[in-house]
């Protein structure tokens, strides 16, 4: 029998939006995903850029026939769903029927196919849409699709890609994903013959976590599992020490399908918000799993967000379930019941105040008032000139000044500081012990491209283990903040600021990066008088003071008589 | 419960507890102390879960029992009180506790004492035995050189241990390290070889207990560590995980050797950080024949010079540090004169007292441009 089946238009127009193949990356999620759905126990996706990328995903799953394999480059063919009603229920990764149609019609695709009874399999070859050819061939069970030549026909898409090394790092990041959802399928992703990562696919998530990030990361985790029928929450969740200064080692997942959702990221960081610092987020994998009908998946074309019907419950339930793990952690002294559960104070409901609604309008008027200080000529000793009368939120420096209240923004002037301070070669602080990171399998690629700036700027490492570096020397200006810390935090900006470049373009974001994080470890910190009126003059010796390295202003100006009509004065 | 107890002594040990009060704590139990009146002494206990300190006045104690009472307060009101006896009387029905002196007639609100956590001070384990000076000198020659970033949790206290009849204390930042030993007067198995790593903060809380007399003893077990001066012990939790086996980091061989007097190297490198306070400058040490030159250039403030007279044995050195760690080290350093010994212009540095064997800084250059 045919499994594969046109959906019929009913279903099409229920469903959010075409499917776009954006970058290489969403190319090897749609492959990864439909071999999962294939029941595939082992993937391997191989990668490589010569002039134009690509990708092979092989599997060892169901396989198609050789009636099936055609169509499943058709629009809308899929075995996954056949009604409307199916779509409310869909448990499967893949259900559009769009990625193998969409990716064939920007490249040159060659799907090899069997199904384990078939005596032999399938190839069909499409290059732009158009059919090449279908014949029958010798091969494994399974399927492998091949992807040559992506965007020969779309040379704007490829133009837009960015450099090599960025794409391989967020390739890894798909696969890392979605290895971590399925640990009970081997992963193996190389790049240009040099293997990225692999997972023993035995089922326990922990192998695999410790086969992508290592065994001293795993020692920091703790597991997690909490339910409120029909969700469920499991997971692992790191240790306050295994916390980052991004997000990037968040992952969530929903009936295993790999999801951003504010939701769960809420609960998971409430859970912890009296625990870390500002800007520190907690390292975690987390799975949660309700009937298809309570979730909606189909809000986002790559299905990477969802909805659920209860999302306030589950945002609870993520909650309290990490705070759970969290305190059972604790290896405490023993602490009486009745001192923790005294009545009335664990019951009292959190008290909810709306946030101030402010509409873009109102908000835009009060922004008018403060004046950033832009490069205003003769106006460059007004720095020189302000007196600090305190600090605000940690974060600001509030002064007096020529004709007006100044504010400064504390960590936009020390980057700005910081930046200057580090043009030439900054100076380098020996370690004593090499400090082992393990910066997960996305942020290693990202070091080894750009190994050699991160070393002109004082992290020399060296590759330790598979998944860790031996740190050797940080850059003097950290002072001695972590240098595992500050090392990561460098790679989580290098990876914000995307596309890597090379040469003096690299070595200038090299920089940045720095700056930014030579000043997060000095800001929001409370400052003397003495230490905010060093910060100011430090700037005002900058050449330019105006702005932070991202262009950032670092001195807003509400003018006197501003003031003055506020009061009724003027 | 009831007792009668002197100001003084009561002030003072409140005081001594305070220090373990949680300033912010998730379990209000633990802005209080723990009162608990038996025979003929009252016990006081604070606790912020890390750490406790237990402490015991004598009192005319005529009803037994216990009670929470409110840190702040409680502490802030027997400081301000007149000298001589105070009595303290609880009302164990709503936990009230009524302080009375001449003329003065105060209540406060208490709190039930099953509330407070049971806290094992763990009574009968081994302990060795130390001088409280020692143990002072040695809490001040190291713990500076523990981390403060709270990310690697075990270098953020001092690893203690026990070697060929000496205690050593060993801290490190990964930047520098400072070991320091003393004898032990006596040892009835309160630590080991392969020792323990004891919260920085505690060790600056013991080294306020500790005096110029006297002994101290210390017990270390399982997870906890206790030290014991006179009537008030402090427990600690250990901090988990592997103390990074220094000694593979210590030179055992250094190219270059010099002596100088140790004042004038402090105050010197001192004047040279000066400049480059806010930039992280290096100061550059250049050591050619018997002068020692301090260098260091900052482009917008100025430029330093400095020269001193030392006693060099190897090579010439050219070598540059951070000044503030090199400015701990020389405050660390006992004596009058300094042996500082380097293994290259990139490699670690030690600095020791010229008459003192049992310390050491361990130093790790700037690589300068």
């Amino acid at each position: 029998m045919r499994r594969i089946k046109v959906l019929n238009e009913d279903v099409v127009r229920h469903i959010a939006a075409g499917e776009v193949v954006e970058h290489p990356a969403s190319v090897v999620k749609e492959l990864v995903e439909n071999a999962l759905d294939a029941e595939a126990s082992r993937i391997v996706v191989e990668v490589a850029h010569r002039g134009s990328w690509t990708i092979r995903v092989s599997d060892n799953g169901w396989g198609m026939s050789e009636e099936d394999a055609p169509w499943a480059l058709e629009r809308h063919a899929t075995s996954k769903i056949a009604s409307l009603e199916d779509l409310r229920r869909v448990r499967t990764l893949g259900f559009r029927g769009e990625a193998l149609p969409s990716i064939a019609a920007v490249s040159t695709l060659e799907l090899v196919t069997r199904t384990p009874r078939a005596p032999h399999g399938t190839r069909v070859l499409v290059r732009g849409g158009r059919r090449q050819a279908v014949e029958p061939v010798g091969c494994a069970p399974g399927t492998t699709v091949t992807v040559t030549d992506l965007f020969f026909n779309v040379p704007v898409r490829a133009k837009h890609l960015s450099g090599d090394k960025a794409e391989v790092a967020r390739i890894t990041a798909v696969v890392t994903a979605l290895a971590l959802a399925n640990p009970q399928v081997a992963f193996r992703l190389s790049h240009e013959g040099r293997r990225l990562l692999e997972t023993p696919g035995n089922g326990e998530l922990l192998d695999a976590v410790i086969s992508l990030y290592g065994r001293d990361t795993a020692e920091q985790l703790l597991p997690v599992e909490e339910c409120d029928e029909p969700f469920r929450v499991r997971g692992l969740i790191g240790r306050m020490a295994l916390a980052r200064s991004d997000r990037s080692h968040q992952y969530f997942f929903v009936n295993n399908r790999p999801v951003r959702s504010r939701t769960l990221r809420t609960g998971l960081e409430q859970a912890y918000a009296t625990s870390l610092p500002r800007g520190k987020y907690p390292w975690a994998v987390l799975f949660v799993e309700c009937t298809p009908e309570l979730v909606d998946v189909n809000v986002h074309p790559a299905k990477q967000r969802v909805r659920f019907t209860a999302e306030a419950r589950v945002r609870e339930l993520v909650r309290r379930a990490v705070e759970r793990a969290l305190t059972g952690a604790r290896t405490g002294w023993e602490i009486p019941k009745s001192a923790v559960e005294t009545p009335g104070v664990a019951e009292k409901p959190v008290p909810y105040l709306p946030a101030p609604s402010v509409s873009a309008k109102g908000e835009g008027a009060h922004i008018a008032d403060l004046e950033p200080l832009w490069d205003i000529a003769g106006e460059s000793d007004v720095l020189s000139r302000l007196r600090p009368l305190g600090q605000l939120a940690r974060r600001y420096i509030v002064c007096e000044g020529p004709d007006g209240l100044y504010l400064v923004d504390q960590h936009a002037a020390h980057e700005r500081i910081h930046f200057e301070q580090l043009q030439g070669d900054p100076a380098v602080q020996e370690l004593l012990m090499p400090v082992v990171v393990e910066p997960g399998p996305e942020q290693l690629a990202l070091w080894e491209s750009h190994r050699v700036a991160l070393e002109r700027a004082g992290f020399r490492a060296e590759q330790f283990g598979p998944t860790a570096l031996a740190l050797r020397s940080v850059p003097s200006a950290l002072g001695n903040a972590e240098p595992r810390d500050a090392f990561l935090q460098l790679l989580s900006r290098l990876r914000e600021a995307g596309p890597a470049r090379t040469g003096a373009g690299e070595w200038e974001l090299v920089q940045r990066a720095l700056a930014a994080c030579v000043a997060a470890v000095k800001s929001s910190q409370p400052l003397s008088m003495e230490e905010m009126r060093r910060l100011i003059s430090s700037l005002a010796a900058t050449p330019r003071p105006w702005t932070c390295p991202h262009g950032r202003p670092t001195v807003l100006k509400l003018p006197q008589q501003r003031i003055d009509r506020y009061f009724h004065r003027s | 419960m009831k007792l009668i107890a002197s100001q003084e002594v009561l002030s003072e040990a409140l005081q001594t507890v305070s220090r373990a009060v949680a300033p912010r704590t998730t379990l209000p139990v633990l802005a209080g102390i723990f009162l608990k009146a038996e025979e003929d002494h009252l016990q006081l206990l604070a606790s912020d879960l890390e750490m406790a300190i237990r402490s015991r006045v004598a009192a005319d104690v005529e009803r037994a029992g216990a009670v929470v009472v409110p840190a702040r307060y409680f502490a802030e009101l027997v400081k301000r009180a007149p000298a001589g006896d105070i009595e303290i009387a609880v009302n164990p029905d709503n936990w009230t506790v009524e302080l009375q002196w001449a003329g003065a007639d105060y209540v406060i609100h208490g709190e039930a004492p099953e509330n407070y956590p049971s806290l094992p001070f763990g009574e009968d384990d081994g302990s060795c035995t130390l001088e409280q000076a020692m143990l002072k000198e040695m809490i001040r020659q190291t713990v500076f050189a523990a981390a403060t970033d709270e990310a690697r949790p075990v270098l953020t206290g001092c690893l203690m241990r026990l070697r060929n009849g000496h205690v050593e204390m060993v801290a490190t930042d990964g930047f520098r390290l400072a070991y320091r030993r003393v004898p032990l007067v006596d040892d009835d198995q309160g630590l080991t070889d392969s020792g323990v790593v004891i919260p920085a903060r505690a060790l600056q809380e013991v080294a306020r207990l500790l005096g110029d007399q006297g002994t101290v003893s210390i017990s270390a077990r399982a997870n906890q560590a206790t030290f014991t001066v006179a009537d008030t012990k402090l427990m600690t939790r250990l901090l988990e995980g592997q103390f990074p086996a220094f000694e593979k980091v210590i030179p055992g061989h250094y190219r270059s050797m010099m002596r100088l007097d140790r004042q004038r190297f402090h105050q010197g490198c001192e004047r040279a950080a000066l400049l480059g306070r806010d930039r992280g400058m290096g100061v550059r040490l250049t050591v050619q024949g018997g002068t020692l030159t301090i260098t260091g250039v900052s482009s917008e403030v100025g430029r330093v010079h400095e020269e001193l007279q030392v006693e060099l044995e190897g090579e010439a050195i050219e070598i540059t540090f951070n000044p503030r760690f090199l400015l701990d080290g020389l405050r660390a350093v006992a004596g009058e004169r300094v042996i500082f010994e380097t293994t290259g212009p990139f490699g670690p540095a030690r600095m020791r007292g010229e008459d003192d064997p049992d310390f050491y800084y361990i130093v790790l250059p700037l690589r300068a441009v």
